[in-house]
């Protein structure tokens, strides 16, 4: 067993720590969820990628560092411990690229990545629709082939789809065949936003931000090579994402630290006033983040020892989830009555009560366990 | 980065697992604490080196560290193990290896042919009085000195315990000499903290696996309660708090393996998550047992009240949690 970094890692942390605390955006930017803030967040993507440090994971190639897992970790802990803001490129780079490199083909890959590196195409997830939600399988836009013009044509609505009113791409499901079970019949598609017959239509989250839209397709057009991983497979292409949305690549602990320290820091601004009770829930949220972060690290020996997390990423979002809530309702308490005004931690609460809802409900989530992980029986 | 036992490290656990499993079973727990069979099985547990883990081979010890500490005594929880290990492997064999006076009772400690209680509180109120021929008192909190005492120096009366398997005593009389103060007192506790809080992990897995296995079996309505939702989602929560606390445990083992300064509270938050985690698992535990979990006949039980005793034993949750919020700068 070895916690530490090596002298590589080291270096590599050295390198991150210096760069972000030399260029992080100060003051911080407003939320990427509104039209004016999407465009400031851009440019700050756009200067992480000038540097190397937009997609530190993938290969050279395409923009990356060739980082190792641990690096990757690395360096989102850092990016996070510098008060860097969340990523509005998340849903590509840490959900459809993944997927990309282990379904796409090579011509997907070179046409796809280096543009989504370069955040000159931003991608959103097309998933839910009004009538599916945790019921993933139940979608109902389809995808209906034109063999004239050598492709498929897309009908139907996506909706809660994050930032879709901004990104430029949406990555997502559509039903290929009408006649098969609810699983199979699905296929993964790749659709410019622009295309003719999209039309989207952005709406408020919780917090008051455009940070939904509706996304509709009417008989748009798409050729055959924006098809990812076969025809009638999307099932299994888009189980692949889920591992990754629900565990650590889209919610590293870096993030869930950095509000932990953030918290005592708050907590330890208020003197010698700290009621006790209060003092042992910013507690009980900083051990809780530390946990994470070692869970994680375990993780991580796993799969590089081979062990694909698999089920076990459910368990990450079980845990991240009710994490991210349980720090922000602390600090609104330590806040009090000034806890209502628009600020980062009554936004992060907002923004964490959906933590248990998207990339499958926890409700699902406990399920998956329950059935995956410690064999009980389905219904 | 490497968070995993090393192959010697899981090849040692799982020799202690099999041993367990084979020499420890419910029968043997309820005989304890003074079963016939329970000389033998720490007698055994000192022939493979259990009991000298940490003391360095040249006092007649393994020489490993606490990681392997922790993943032997996860494995002493799991069976609920009525001796005192913890006491042994975490404490006296660390705190006598090294005092030439002391050289033979660490011997028979180590040959598992002798046992030796603690009370780090000094109340005079310890579990497994009366098998012990030593009891340690002294260094609560990691201050303070640590004191020998011969029990049989005193008197004994048995206290009537909830876990009745650790065998709970009174001890009135005087205190022994002094044999350790200062950092060998910390490390002493912090040490058994961890090894506790190691239990408490291996209990945890423990309960949980007896109320899956348990609700695949039972049928009610015509299924397996296992297939109901309500039980489903308990049975996920309690792997979540066991799943996380357990890495915090195995990384206090590597703080106090490498001199880490965050160490204590390191150990401490181990004890606090590990601490919660078993008592929650217990809960549902015996929820998802139903009636049937709710009798002595039935053997869960026997785990339930483990883990009550362990929980508050060395520090409870709120007690370690003050700590953590100490090194925090939280609390005063």
């Amino acid at each position: 067993m070895d916690l530490r970094d090596t002298s590589a890692e080291a270096a590599f942390r050295a390198e991150a720590r210096e760069w972000l605390a030399a260029h992080r955006p100060d003051p911080p930017l407003p939320s990427g969820d509104t039209a004016a803030g999407f465009a400031l967040h851009v440019q700050w993507e756009r200067e992480l990628f000038d540097a190397g440090w937009a997609v530190v994971s993938w290969p050279k190639r395409y923009g990356g560092r060739d980082a190792s897992l641990v690096e990757w970790l690395i360096f989102e802990e850092e990016y996070y411990r510098s008060g860097a803001p969340q990523r509005v490129t998340q849903n590509g780079i840490f959900l459809l690229a993944p997927t990309l490199f282990a379904f796409g083909t090579q011509e997907q890959q070179d046409r796809i990545l280096p543009r989504m590196a370069a955040t000159q195409d931003v991608w959103c997830q097309g998933w839910s629709e009004p009538e599916a939600g945790s019921d993933l399988a139940s979608i109902r836009s389809r995808a209906v082939r034109d063999e004239q013009a050598g492709g498929w044509r897309l009908t139907g609505q996506k909706t809660w789809t994050t930032r879709g009113a901004f990104c430029t791409h949406l990555f997502g499901l559509f039903r290929t065949d009408p006649e098969a079970g609810r699983h199979r019949g699905l296929t993964y598609f790749l659709v410019p936003l622009h295309s003719e017959g999209v039309t989207v239509r952005g709406f408020g989250r919780l917090d008051g931000d455009d940070g939904f839209a509706d996304v509709f397709f009417d008989e748009v057009f798409v050729p055959d090579d924006a098809v990812l991983g076969g025809v009638n497979e999307g099932w299994r292409v888009a189980m692949a994402t889920t591992g990754s949305e629900r565990g650590l690549t889209l919610r590293s602990p870096g993030r869930f630290r950095q509000t932990a320290r953030r918290l005592v820091d708050l907590a330890a601004s208020g003197g010698d006033d700290l009621d006790a009770r209060l003092a042992d829930e910013v507690v009980q949220g900083w051990m809780a983040a530390e946990a994470y972060q070692l869970f994680t690290l375990r993780q991580i020996t796993g799969i590089l020892n081979g062990h694909e997390p698999g089920a076990a990423s459910s368990l990450n979002k079980l845990f991240w989830s009710e994490l991210d809530i349980r720090l922000h309702a602390t600090a609104l308490e330590l806040i009090g009555a000034d806890g209502e005004l628009d600020g980062p931690w009554s936004r992060g609460y907002q923004f964490a009560l959906g933590g248990p809802i998207y990339a499958g409900t926890n409700e699902i989530q406990r399920t998956i366990v329950a059935e995956r992980l410690l064999g009980l029986p389905r219904r | 980065m490497h968070f995993a036992l090393s192959a010697e490290q899981e090849e040692f656990r799982s020799v202690i697992r099999s041993l367990l499993e084979r020499e420890c079973s419910t029968q043997v727990l309820r005989s304890a604490p003074d079963g016939p069979l329970l000389p033998g099985l720490w007698r055994r547990l000192g022939e493979i080196g259990a009991l000298g883990l940490l003391v360095p081979e040249e006092h007649g010890g393994l020489g490993l560290d606490e990681v392997s500490m922790v993943a032997v005594l996860i494995e002493a929880g799991r069976v609920a193990l009525p001796l005192p290990a913890t006491e042994a492997i975490a404490l006296a064999g660390p705190l006598l290896a090294g005092l030439p006076e002391h050289r033979t009772i660490l011997a028979s400690i180590l040959r598992g042919e002798l046992t030796i209680a603690a009370d780090p509180a000094t109340t005079g109120k310890f579990p497994h009085g009366h098998t012990a021929e030593f009891v340690l008192s002294g260094g609560w909190g990691g201050a303070g000195s640590v004191h020998l005492t011969p029990i049989d120096a005193g008197d004994l009366a048995s206290l009537a315990s909830v876990d009745p398997t650790r065998g709970l005593v009174r001890h009135t009389g005087p205190v022994g000499e002094p044999i350790a103060d200062g950092p060998e007192v910390l490390r002493g506790w912090r040490r058994a903290v961890l090894g506790t809080a190691a239990e408490l992990v291996g209990l945890g897995r423990r309960m949980l696996d007896m109320a899956v296995r348990h609700v695949i079996d039972r049928r009610q309505f015509g299924a397996p309660v296992g297939s109901f939702q309500a039980v489903q989602h308990a049975l996920a929560e309690a792997l979540v708090r066991i799943e996380f606390a357990e890495p915090a445990v195995l990384a206090a083992g590597y703080s106090m393996a490498t001199g880490s300064s965050d160490a204590g509270r390191d150990v401490s938050m181990a004890k606090a998550l590990a601490g919660t985690a078993a008592s929650a698992v217990a809960r549902t535990a015996l929820q998802c047992h139903g009636a049937l979990g709710y009798t002595v006949e039935y053997e869960l039980h026997l785990f339930l009240k483990r883990t009550w005793a362990l929980a508050e034993a060395w520090g409870g949750a709120g007690w370690h949690r003050r700590e953590v919020g100490r090194s925090l700068g939280l609390v005063r």
